[in-house]
C-alpha cells in the first residue's frame, strides 16, 4: 500500500470510527433516558452514517465484520478470505 | 453474543516506541482499576440487575470496556515494538521481558497478574452501582497519573480519550443509581432494600405506601412500576421504617 492509499484508508476508517463512536455514546445516554425523542433521532442519524461509512470502507479496503467478506474477490486474482488477511487494528497506519 | 469489529474505538499510532511508558500504562490493562476488571465487573453484575435499562447500560458499558482493553493493549504493543536488548535493560522493561518477551500480558504496573479480587459482583443493586461509580473514578485517577508521567502526544491522545470515557460512564452510572433508587421505592433515603433479592410482598397494593421519618419528614414512597406498586420486604429481617 503506497502513502496515498494508506492516507485514504485512514480517512475512510476515521469516518467509520467517528460515526460508530457517536452511536455508542448516544446509545449509552439512551440507556438511562429511554424516552428522549431527540436522542433517539440522533441515534438513528448516527447509525445511518455508520452504516454508510462502513460500506464505503469495506468496498475499498476490506471487511470490518466477517459478514463483509463478500468483497474478498478481487478482479484478476484468486479469490481469498480477506477477513483473514487484512490488517489488524493494532498495526500502525503508515502514512 | 458479540461480533468483532476489525477496528479500534479510537485510533492509536505511536511513532516512537518507549518501553518505560509501557511499564506504567500496563496497569490499565490488568491492574486493580484496569479495563479487563471493568469489563468483567459490568458484564457479571448485569445478571442480577432487575431493571432492564440498567442491565442494558451494564451490557453496553461492559462491551465498550472490551474495546478499551484493545486500545490499551495496542498502546502497549506499539510502545514495545522493535526493542533492542540495550533499550530493554535501560528502560527497566527487563523485569517484564524475562517473563513475557514483548507479549501482552494482563498485569498491574507492580507486576501483580490480573486478579478478579479487584472487582465485585455483589448481587445487590445499590452495592453494585456504588462499586461501579467508584471504579470509574479510580480508573480516571489512574489515567490522570499516567498523563502526569507521559509527554508523547501520540500516547497522550488515546489516554485522554479513555479518561474522558470514565467520566461519561460515571455520569451514566450515577443516573442508573437514581433510577434504581426510584424504582426500588425510595428517592430520598439512599438504601431501603435489595430488589434483586428481596421479593415483592404486596404487588397489588393500590396506594403508594409512605414511610415517615419524624425528623426529616417523608422519606420514602413506593412508586408505580409497570402499572402496579412494588413493595419490598427486607428479607434480612430489617424493618425499612426503622432502618436508620
Amino acid at each position: 500500500m503506497n502513502r496515498t492509499e494508506a492516507k485514504s484508508r485512514q480517512n475512510a476508517l476515521r469516518e467509520v470510527q467517528i460515526a460508530s463512536f457517536s452511536a455508542i455514546e448516544t446509545a449509552l445516554y439512551l440507556d438511562t433516558h429511554p424516552y428522549d425523542g431527540e436522542a433517539m433521532a440522533a441515534l438513528k442519524k448516527y447509525c445511518a452514517a455508520r452504516e454508510a461509512a462502513t460500506a464505503a470502507y469495506e468496498s475499498e479496503f476490506g471487511p470490518i465484520t466477517v459478514c463483509a467478506c463478500s468483497t474478498a474477490v478481487e478482479e484478476g486474482s484468486r479469490p481469498y478470505f480477506k477477513w483473514a488477511l487484512s490488517p489488524m487494528p493494532w498495526e500502525i497506519e503508515e502514512c | 453474543m458479540w461480533i468483532y469489529e476489525k477496528k479500534l474505538e479510537y485510533p492509536v499510532n505511536i511513532k516512537n516506541p518507549n518501553p518505560a511508558l509501557a511499564k506504567v500504562i500496563i496497569s490499565q490493562l490488568g491492574g486493580p482499576d484496569g479495563e479487563i476488571g471493568a469489563s468483567l465487573r459490568y458484564l457479571s453484575q448485569r445478571f442480577s440487575m432487575p431493571y432492564r435499562e440498567i442491565a442494558g447500560l451494564l451490557t453496553d458499558v461492559g462491551t465498550e470496556e472490551l474495546a478499551h482493553v484493545e486500545i490499551v493493549s495496542t498502546i502497549l504493543y506499539q510502545l514495545t515494538r522493535g526493542m533492542c536488548v540495550e533499550e530493554i535493560k535501560k528502560s527497566g522493561f527487563d523485569t517484564y521481558f524475562v517473563d513475557h518477551t514483548a507479549g501482552i500480558y494482563p498485569q498491574a504496573a507492580s507486576g501483580v497478574p490480573f486478579t478478579a479480587a479487584a472487582l465485585q459482583s455483589k448481587g445487590d443493586i445499590i452495592t453494585d452501582l456504588n462499586e461501579d461509580l467508584a471504579a470509574e473514578q479510580k480508573a480516571r485517577t489512574t489515567y490522570d497519573n499516567i498523563l502526569r508521567l507521559v509527554d508523547d502526544p501520540d500516547v497522550r491522545e488515546p489516554i485522554k480519550f479513555l479518561r474522558a470515557r470514565e467520566i461519561v460512564h460515571y455520569q451514566r452510572f450515577a443516573e442508573a443509581l437514581g433510577i434504581a433508587q426510584e424504582r426500588s421505592g425510595c428517592k430520598t433515603n439512599y438504601y431501603i432494600t435489595n430488589p434483586s433479592f428481596d421479593t415483592g410482598c404486596n404487588p397489588t397494593c393500590p396506594e403508594p405506601q409512605r414511610y415517615t421519618d419524624p425528623n426529616a419528614g417523608e422519606w420514602c414512597e413506593h412508586r408505580p412500576d409497570n402499572n402496579s406498586y412494588r413493595h419490598y420486604r427486607h428479607s434480612a429481617g430489617i424493618d425499612p421504617k426503622r432502618s436508620f
